[in-house]
């Protein structure tokens, strides 16, 4: 019994060691290094060995940065449209497709085509889409006789921030409509069919049955969300590079990477990237806790 | 049997491959390589490639060069890494501000005796600022490859079908640009969202105030929001107001800027001469423009010309074969690759005596007006002396144009930026 014990055990490290290797390799061990040089005045253009400890001062920096106020403004703006409408559509749209459309599959492909698309496509497209002189908006506001609202949507410093996320939109809810359809899927059949019986309308249907039902799933996709709100790089530094104008798309992230990589002041960046990490694993930890309590 | 004979093969066929290598590397370690890391693409230096492989066939060279281009994404990633290793490439080019940042830290070898030893007759004005803002030694760490002048581009055909003069001051200038907006067009459009709004100050700058005033911000003896950098802004803002600046530049980015004025609905495109090459990649065969030879934005103006290099090939302070690295550098930069460039690319070089084969219209003006005129004070430094503050610059600059922030305010902004980046360093 003994032996048959160690012998799972090994096979089970086996199979966990490598993983955990790469995992702390490329995952862990640059968290604890990038924390290590936020208490250091690196530049990131010189050895790191080269760098001096300035204790907490890059930490007690971060209050003084007018930049990074707008950016974290900008990315609370960003995230609560983002929060309140990512899971609230994802779940409606596989709730169409699941309920009353009959080619399922097709559009269920359709849907979920903006999420498979790379960053720098999805760019490219909303930038033409956007663009002032030739873009698909102004010409269609042009049509309906809108004129006088065409804008350069991305580089009118009114309108930017929200012509980002309502791009970011469009390529994350279909990420996690995918997550409500299978969780629309595994919802009791023989649930609904009871509660059609006792005289259900739809919205009771959705509202006792369905949503019920696919609890664990909203926990998991608000949770996800919310990371992904304070994660969002790749889409505004392509899209708007921060811009137009005073930093008016300027996110935590993207003020980050510039701080540490482009204006050459890695250890004031890394302070800034691990409060980020902090307060998002706190905030999710949190979430979790007690959307996981309201589910027991 | 078949998997033992499989194996045997297979390391045979290794060891012969490294067999092989090795002599390869042999045969070619008798020269040494030299590696150059470059920012821009191929494209951009079309003639180097045949240029250097001709070089490298010639076996009295006495090294190989080997041109590694790795376009603007993650290239600046790429030379950090380079210079912080124990191995880096013989030369790196470098933009301005990591330029600036890598010469400061004492980074880039010091080139003042190679150059003295070349027997180059460089261009005064290139070399004055071939160093860090806090350049106290006056030491050369680069060589200043081309020289853009900062200028404004005009639709010659439009402006002769209109019969307007061209202009030479702001009276003149605003006069066209309202006989431009009368007839339906743009007077004068500029890539807002890129650097082209910066630029557009430091020709009023360079003109107006110098590029001594900016050395003082660098170095913490002026500030930006003086009320003379408030000026010279007014006068781009009121250039705005007067409808000279077209208030769609708000929108552009320099490729938007260059498409209204090669499809005819701006007059005037103001840039720096570097950009003439994207110009001639879009513009039709009966397109024709030049540059605007003299434009005073101020009375007595400081110098007649604001120009500024595109790039600084340097050597690594560490790096492992100082000499190998020079003799490529002589190459690269020497009379025979610089001709070239200014035959082939049509590119105004340091040396004005290297000049004669240029034949582009509009960059022979520029050429003509550098003539004599490239001294310290005609080089501008706007965009040399901060990242985080010329960002803030062409933002701000963006701002005003469209209208939300007035001359004062951008120049505080900036001035506050660069205070709050002093003391997060």
């Amino acid at each position: 019994m003994i032996r048959k014990k160690r012998k799972e055990r090994r096979w089970f490290l086996i199979f966990t060691v490598p993983a955990l290797v790469i995992y702390t390799i490329f995952w862990i061990f640059p968290i604890i290094l990038s924390a290590g040089i936020s208490f250091t005045d690196w530049t990131g253009m010189t050895k790191l060995s080269e760098a001096g400890f300035v204790g907490l001062k890059n930490y007690a920096n971060l209050f003084q940065d007018s930049i990074l106020k707008i950016a974290v403004k900008n990315n609370l703006i960003y995230g609560i449209i983002l929060l309140a409408a990512v899971p609230v559509l994802a779940f409606f749209i596989a709730y169409l497709i699941e309920t009353f459309i009959r080619r399922k599959m097709f559009w269920r492909t359709v849907a979920y085509l903006p999420a498979i698309l790379p960053v720098i496509v999805t760019v490219l497209l909303w930038k033409w889409i956007y663009n002032p002189q030739y873009g698909l908006l102004n010409k269609l506001l042009e049509l309906v006789g809108l004129e006088e609202w065409t804008t350069g949507w991305l580089t009118n410093t009114g309108t930017a921030l929200f012509a980002v996320t309502f791009t970011s939109l469009w390529k994350t809810v279909p990420t996690y409509f995918v997550l409500f359809l299978a969780g629309l899927q595994s919802v009791s059949r023989d649930l609904m069919e009871a509660a059609v019986l006792d005289g259900a309308g739809r919205l009771a249907l959705i509202r006792y049955v369905t949503l019920p039902g696919i609890k664990r799933i909203t926990v998991i996709v608000y949770v996800l969300v919310f990371i992904d709100i304070f994660r969002v790089f790749d889409l505004v530094y392509a899209m708007t590079n921060g811009g137009p104008g005073y930093y008016n798309t300027e996110m935590i992230l993207t003020y980050g990477y510039k701080t540490a990589f482009t204006n050459s002041n890695a250890g004031y960046g890394m302070a800034m990237t691990t409060v980020l990490l902090l307060f998002v694993i706190l905030c999710s930890g949190v979430q979790m806790k007690i959307q996981g309590k309201s589910y027991d | 049997m078949k998997k033992r004979s499989l194996a045997v093969l297979l390391t045979a066929a290794m060891v012969l491959g490294m067999g092989a290598g090795a002599i390869t590397a042999n045969a070619e370690g008798e020269r040494e390589e030299v590696r150059v890391l470059i920012k821009w693409s191929e494209s951009q230096i079309s003639n180097w490639p045949e240029l250097v492989d001709a070089y490298n066939a010639d076996d009295s060279n006495p090294v190989t060069i080997n041109l590694e281009f790795y376009g603007t994404e993650g290239y600046d990633d790429k030379v950090k890494a380079e210079l912080m290793g124990d191995n880096p490439a013989g030369i790196v080019q470098l933009m301005k501000t990591t330029f600036n940042d890598y010469a400061a830290n004492g980074q880039l070898e010091e080139l003042s005796g190679f150059i003295e030893e070349q027997g180059w007759d460089y261009n005064e004005g290139a070399l004055a600022w071939a160093g860090p803002l806090d350049n106290e030694d006056g030491g050369v760490y680069g060589i200043p490859d081309f020289a853009n002048t900062s200028c404004i581009f005009y639709n010659t055909k439009l402006f002769e079908e209109l019969g307007l003069e061209v202009p030479t001051d702001i009276e003149s200038l605003k006069e066209v640009s309202a006989a431009l907006n009368e007839n339906g067009y743009k007077a004068i459009v500029t890539g807002a969202t890129t650097s082209c709004a910066a630029d557009l100050l430091a020709k009023v700058q360079a003109q107006m105030i110098g590029s001594d005033f900016l050395l003082q911000c660098y170095n913490n003896e002026a500030k930006y929001n003086d009320p003379q950098m408030v000026e010279a802004l007014e006068i781009v803002n009121d250039l705005v107001q007067c409808g000279v600046i077209d208030a769609s530049s708000a929108d552009y980015s320099d490729d938007d800027a260059i498409s209204e004025f090669v499809m005819g609905n701006a007059a005037m495109y103001s840039a720096h001469t570097g950009y003439a090459s994207s110009i001639d990649s879009l513009k039709d065969e009966d397109f024709s423009y030049d540059i605007i030879e003299t434009m005073n934005f101020v009375d007595n103006p400081k110098t007649s010309v604001a120009v500024t290099w595109g790039s600084m090939w340097c050597i690594p302070s560490n790096v492992q074969n100082k000499e190998a690295a020079q003799e490529a550098l002589a190459f690269l930069f020497g009379e025979d690759v610089q001709r070239n460039d200014v035959e082939v690319l049509g590119k105004i070089v340091n040396v004005d005596a290297w000049n004669e084969g240029l034949t582009h219209p509009a960059l022979l003006t520029a050429a003509k007006q550098l003539e004599g005129a490239g001294n310290a004070d005609s080089f501008y430094l706007l965009d040399m002396v901060s990242a985080k503050v010329l960002d803030n610059m062409s933002k701000g600059i963006q701002e005003m144009i469209q209208g939300s922030k007035t001359p004062q305010e951008v120049m505080d902004n900036v001035q506050m930026t660069w205070e709050e980046e002093n003391a997060q360093k």
